[in-house]
């Protein structure tokens, strides 16, 4: 299983632009309102940062996985113990996802489906993929479809650039402050930092290296970008207020989309490149969880069999979010900020770098 | 393994043939308009325009009718609020009423009234609709009156004032979205008034085929809300651009204007000279179809005011004054005269959106939140209160760049004009 770098630079694009166009402006538009796309830059400067951290341990590394070599800096068993909120995280991760895919296709187009059957034919495909194509096919797929998404992207841009209303982002910060904007950052960033799970992949490149770290570096500094025109497309269409409150304020964006009586109804197609961004989110995860458990208890080589662990478990998993329903508020900033945030993408790479390079030196 | 999966995958798609969503256009009633209107009990009458599902499919006739049959139908019911309101009115629908096309939302003048805030909430909730959608005020009448209409030119009378409303000079399609907007930002609201218009001479109809015109549904202008989301006032068709412009979102429109006679004597003379006080004379009609607007807040101790600084681009589409267009200067004279004009029609609008509704419908206050934010904290609160006496100083400055496709008229001079 060989990624090239280019596979894994559209990999981490759709995973991070998909999700993230979605479901992270609303609540940074209601907080720090017509200077949210301050905290997308922000977000966007941040993210790099981690990422560069987490692809510097790698390159540390660059023939051994997270699980692998956390167990070569801290021991066994330390190594063990440190992984373990990352599985946690990606377990965590897929039901969300799922869960957000459905209630999105539910309130969109199918307004009467049966739950299991929009996430179980989402899990059917994912599966499938993972089984048999395993990473390769995940970096095909987005190597195809990455730059569709850009061009669908780019068109959606164009095409609503007409309703663009610019004095809706003024006045710039007078309204906020910079407690305020920071606070605003959380949320996108917590989502770009999901690029850390880079520590699972790197090994899996061609040559795992400094291209790599570029490749990597570049993909989220372009997603940033992406979201940043995303954002400010939203603000200065909808203007903070309406921004603010609308569920998905950027497909409703895209639906506003009316230019000489002909081209209208965009939203079919950023639904349609919108889903396969969600599958090569889960297939990415679904890979990353199976191999990551096969490697923990041990089986480097039967990850394959634990994929029918790993795809029931998040099916249940899902079907449990979905029947508790917590609140979607609660999920990102309680759990999401709050914990995996500082934890697991933040604190374990840093933490992790520093033992390494004491060790190192020491030697 | 393959084989089992792939088969697996093809016996799938038979199981999940998606039944659940299945919703056959056989069974849809598409609404293409949806009305509402305040009942004498405080209960909402909710009127649907409906498209008739053989009508529409043999193209427009002659007056929306087909065989005596009109390409639409409009059912009503009683109702608590929209969706109440829809429900009971599913009760003597055979179809399923299916609002993706419900691209105009009607409000009859009583429901204005009494305020928008109790019914407004759901044109932005549901997920089946398109945020591009009209809202229109009918004035002095119900909204059930207005959809009963039929409409000569389209085959549904909904469609017509989408069409009549793009045509307006205002954006296009946007009006519950900027109402929404709106809404929140100033606080006040405005949306496209409707009205029925009769003939303005009853010609009767002398045989079979003959078409006079007929009372039919029009634009009126735009209606005005107030903070509490209450009608405060119309601008009539001869008024309403005026905000337009001012908010920068006119597209087009015409101005006629009366240039004196004594412009028209003196063919010769400075541009100055055609600025003397006219009350009769002939006419000079533009056509403007670029429109700037400046806006800039002046605070200095004390009120603030604002200077509003209009630009456009227009050709003169109609000279009936005797003046020679083929002369540059008296180009600029019609050009003098046009902004002395539309600066007092701008003025008299505007002190009367200040004295009558008192609302900030050209959006002043936001320009201050805009260009001077920490004023407008101390400012914003009581803003209601002092945009009524709030100093404007306008300025038009209109450009006028061709005459048509002649300068000096086809017709002879002969009075008063230059040889």
């Amino acid at each position: 299983m060989k990624i090239s770098n280019r596979q894994l630079f559209w990999m981490i694009i759709m995973m991070e632009i998909g999700i993230n166009l979605l479901i992270t402006m609303t609540a940074t538009i209601r907080s720090t309102k017509q200077d949210a796309w301050i905290s997308y830059i922000l977000a966007g400067i941040m993210a790099l940062v981690i990422t560069y951290i987490a692809a510097r341990l790698s390159s540390r590394y660059p023939k051994q996985t997270l699980i692998e070599f956390s167990a070569a800096i801290l021991g066994k068993w330390g190594g063990r113990l440190i992984v373990i909120p990352f599985i946690l995280q990606w377990f965590w991760v897929m039901s969300l996802i799922l869960r957000d895919e459905y209630l999105f296709i539910r309130l969109n187009v199918l307004y009467k489906t049966p739950d299991w059957i929009v996430i179980g034919t989402m899990i059917g495909v994912v599966l499938y993929t993972v089984y048999h194509g395993g990473l390769e096919a995940i970096g095909r797929v987005s190597e195809l479809w990455g730059p569709i998404l850009m061009i669908i992207l780019a068109l959606t841009f164009g095409l609503t650039f007409n309703n663009l209303n610019w004095p809706m982002l003024l006045p710039v910060y007078a309204d906020t402050g910079p407690a305020t904007i920071a606070g605003g950052a959380l949320a996108p960033l917590s989502l770009l930092s999901e690029a850390v799970l880079l520590m699972m992949l790197f090994p899996f490149t061609d040559h795992p290296g400094k291209e790599t770290r570029k490749a990597l570096l570049l993909a989220v500094g372009f997603s940033s970008v992406i979201l940043l025109f995303g954002v400010l497309w939203v603000l200065m269409t909808f203007g903070p207020a309406v921004g603010g409150r609308l569920q998905f304020p950027f497909f409703e964006m895209v639906k506003l989309v009316y230019l000489m009586e002909f081209i209208q109804n965009m939203d079919i197609f950023v639904m349609a490149v919108w889903l396969v961004c969600i599958f090569v989110k889960l297939s990415i995860h679904m890979f990353i969880t199976s191999y990551g458990v096969a490697q923990w208890i041990g089986k480097t080589r039967s990850w394959k069999k634990l994929i029918w662990v790993v795809a029931p478990v998040t099916f249940i998993l899902t079907m449990l979010v979905i029947k508790l329903n917590p609140p979607a508020g609660l999920l990102l900033k309680g759990v999401w900020v709050r914990y995996v945030l500082p934890i697991n993408m933040i604190a374990i790479p840093v933490f992790l770098l520093a033992v390494s390079s004491f060790r190192h030196k020491r030697r | 393994m393959y084989r089992k999966m792939i088969a697996l995958f093809l016996i799938a798609p038979l199981l999940l043939t998606g039944c659940w969503d299945r919703q056959e256009l056989n069974d849809q009633a598409i609404v293409l308009g949806w009305g509402m209107d305040l009942a004498e009990d405080g209960q909402y009458l909710a009127t649907a325009n409906l498209v008739l599902p053989l009508a529409s499919k043999s193209g427009g006739q002659q007056g929306g009718e087909q065989g005596g049959r009109s390409g639409f139908m409009t059912e009503s019911a009683f109702g608590k609020n929209n969706r109440d309101a829809e429900q009971n009115m599913q009760r003597k629908l055979s179809r399923v009423l299916f609002p993706g096309h419900r691209r105009n939302i009607f409000i009859g003048e009583k429901l204005a009234q009494q305020g928008v805030f109790s019914i407004l909430d759901e044109y932005g909730r549901s997920p089946k609709v398109r945020p591009r959608t009209n809202i229109f005020v009918v004035r002095g009448g119900t909204a059930q009156e207005a959809m009963s209409l039929a409409y000569q030119l389209e085959t549904n009378p909904a469609i017509a004032v989408q069409k009549i409303q793009e045509k307006s000079g205002a954006p296009i399609s946007r009006s519950l979205l900027d109402f929404y907007i709106m809404a929140n930002g100033n606080g006040c609201g405005i949306m496209p008034a409707l009205t029925i218009l009769p003939p303005e001479v009853k010609t009767d109809k002398k045989s079979k085929n003959d078409s006079p015109p007929q009372t039919t549904l029009g634009l009126y202008g735009a209606a005005i809300f107030n903070s509490q989301l209450k009608l405060a006032g119309y601008l009539n068709y001869d008024e309403f651009w005026v905000r337009l412009w001012i908010a920068n979102q006119l597209s087009a429109r015409s101005f006629t204007t009366i240039l004196s006679s004594i412009d028209a004597d003196k063919p010769g003379g400075s541009a100055e000279d055609a600025l003397s006080g006219a009350t009769s004379g002939k006419t000079v009609t533009v056509n403007v179809d670029t429109f700037k607007s400046h806006i800039t807040p002046v605070l200095d101790g004390g009120l603030p005011s604002f200077r509003i600084l209009l630009e456009g681009k227009g050709y003169i589409e109609e000279n009936d004054s005797p003046l020679n267009l083929s002369k540059q200067e008296n180009v600029d004279k019609v050009e003098a005269r046009m902004n002395q004009y539309l600066k007092a029609r701008i003025e008299k609008v505007v002190k009367k959106v200040q004295k009558e509704f008192k609302t900030d419908i050209f959006g002043l206050g936001d320009t201050i939140h805009r260009r001077h934010p920490y004023r407008w904290k101390s400012l914003s609160a009581d803003w209601e209160t002092v945009f009524p006496g709030v100093e404007l100083d306008i300025r038009v400055k209109l450009n006028i760049t061709g005459t048509g496709i002649t300068g000096e008229s086809l017709l002879p001079t002969r009075e008063g004009g230059e040889k």
